[in-house]
């Protein structure tokens, strides 16, 4: 059972991924991004709309998975995931793709782009490094 | 005045069961804590577990008072992840105090190995465990990864761990030795942990509690009595469910619990004179710790080098072998804290015993550092 879905609170964000455009939780009074969505903006209370992230941002930290949990993601070990602090402010957890994590360093200046997620319909941002 | 008592504790050797089912071992569990308080199962007159991963009931501890044959008032399976013994024994003091309740049988109880496969109990816990469905387990986070992000993230902030990490799976597996229901007692050292596999860099093997059946039951009385252990305080915390949530990555709300038991029991951290620490995963125990306020922040991994933690040292913790040795019984995690925080209060202990004991803290933890139950116990009078 796929978890991934394109409707629901998160429709607004899984049809912009798939025109590969990163849209995050902002509040429409205060103007602070937020991620993950909640229901109200925690610094002042006000309504969170989706508006366009510039897609870049620093890696945080990472693990490789080596066992995957479940057996359609066996194809992709090694894979490495991670948290990304974006220049937005907000952590995001993803996964870091086309660089060997032994290659990986904090710090790290990273841009967004978009893989298809386990459910090849529904696409899911993902993270490359942007710096040497 | 404390108005609870642990009167009674039941435990089994963890590992793999050999009974035929899950409702088997509640039911074991709850004869020995009967047993052990003197008290029959006539009395109990509430009953509460948490769901295990693999039983099909609506209500779970409703199922297991009609196979123990009883008609109790209450019967509620409660969910707090690996702090709901904690959460089980404030609500057993709150049904005694509310008169709705006199004897309460806590059993937490599960059969990973026996009752299924492991790589389906591991598949499950990916999907249906402490990662968000739509944020998290899209990228395939096996839940040894999430504590590896933060354990990568201590170490950015506080330098190398690694002797820190095998210290802890070091002393646990030392302590283990000497309990006779451990889930794994043979001997390890700084090199095995180096050496064993990676899971989820940089956590190895040896970072990560096994996979265990097990658990263990209560019984919650308002009398005292001789080898009864009163309840002093309860606290608890909830920073987030899922890490995406989480303000920090290297320090979460363990110690707000512990704030709120202390007032209850009237006491300071100073007082406190053993610790059972959730240690699902090494670095739990050096982060948890930490934010219990038992170590200053970043010297956790200091202090099971120097002794300090050790079953002679200025405060012993986890003298049954944590999670991480003793055992990891799926959704019963933390109930073995409770088991030792009793059995070291009462004396009885045998080989492992750390002294005479007075004030003990049983730490649970649900999630990624998400959720946190503390207990603290006092000795018997």
């Amino acid at each position: 059972m796929m978890p991934v879905s394109a409707s629901g609170l998160l429709a607004p964000y899984r049809e912009a991924a798939g025109r590969g455009v990163l849209l995050l939780p902002c509040c429409g009074d205060c103007g602070t991004w937020h991620w993950p969505p909640r229901a109200a903006c925690r610094r002042c209370g006000g309504t969170l709309d989706w508006r366009q992230a510039g897609g870049g941002g620093r890696l945080s930290t990472w693990s490789v998975v080596t066992r995957a949990p479940r057996p359609e993601l066996q194809a992709d070990v090694p894979y490495v995931v991670a948290f990304v602090e974006l220049d937005e402010g907000v952590r995001l957890f993803t996964r870091i793709v086309g660089t060997d994590a032994g290659a990986l360093r904090a710090g790290q200046r990273v841009r967004c782009r978009f893989d298809a997620s386990p459910d090849s319909t529904v696409s899911i941002p993902v993270f490359v490094v942007a710096e040497g | 005045m404390d108005e609870a008592y642990i009167a009674g504790v039941g435990e089994l050797p963890q590992g793999r069961s050999s009974l035929p089912d899950t409702m088997a071992l509640h039911a074991e569990l709850a004869r020995r804590a009967l047993e052990d308080a003197g008290m029959a199962l006539a009395q109990v007159d509430a009953v509460l577990t948490v769901p295990p991963r693999t039983d099909p009931y609506l209500i779970h501890a409703a199922a297991l008072a009609e196979h123990l044959g009883i008609e109790p008032a209450v019967a509620w399976t409660l969910e707090a992840g690996g702090a709901a013994p904690m959460a089980m024994v404030e609500t057993a003091r709150g049904l005694i105090r509310g008169g709705s309740a006199a004897t309460v049988l806590i059993v937490a109880a599960d059969m990973p190995l026996g009752a299924a496969s492991r790589d389906a109990y591991v598949k499950t816990l990916a999907e249906a465990g402490p990662v968000h469905p739509e944020w998290e387990v899209p990228y395939g986070p096996a839940v040894p990864a999430m504590f590896a992000l933060v354990a990568r993230a201590y170490a950015q902030r506080w330098g190398d761990i690694g002797a820190g990490l095998a210290a802890v799976a070091v002393h646990d597996r030392t302590a283990a030795a000497a309990h006779p229901n451990a889930h794994h007692r043979e001997a390890i050292d700084a090199v095995a942990h180096h050496s064993s596999r990676l899971i989820a860099d940089p956590l190895r093997l040896l970072d990560c509690a096994p996979v265990s059946d097990g658990g263990g039951a209560l019984v919650v009385t308002a009398t005292p009595g001789a080898r009864r252990v009163p309840v002093r305080g309860t606290g608890f915390a909830t920073g987030h469910m899922h890490l995406s949530a989480a303000a920090s990555l290297t320090a979460f709300s363990a110690g707000r619990a512990l704030d709120m038991a202390l007032r209850q029991a009237g006491a300071q951290r100073r007082d406190v004179d053993l610790a059972l620490v959730y240690d699902c995963f090494t670095i739990a125990m050096l982060v948890n710790l930490e934010d219990l306020g038992l170590a200053e922040p970043g010297q956790a991994g200091k202090g099971f080098l120097d002794g300090r933690f050790g079953p002679a040292g200025e405060l012993p913790v986890n003298t049954h072998g944590g999670l991480l040795s003793h055992g990891h019984p799926a959704r019963a995690g933390g109930m073995g804290n409770v088991v030792e925080a009793v059995v070291q209060l009462r004396g009885e202990a045998g080989a492992r015993q750390a002294g005479t004991r007075r004030l003990a803290l049983a730490h649970g933890m649900g999630g990624v550092f998400a959720t946190h139950g503390v207990l603290l116990l006092g000795a018997p009078r």
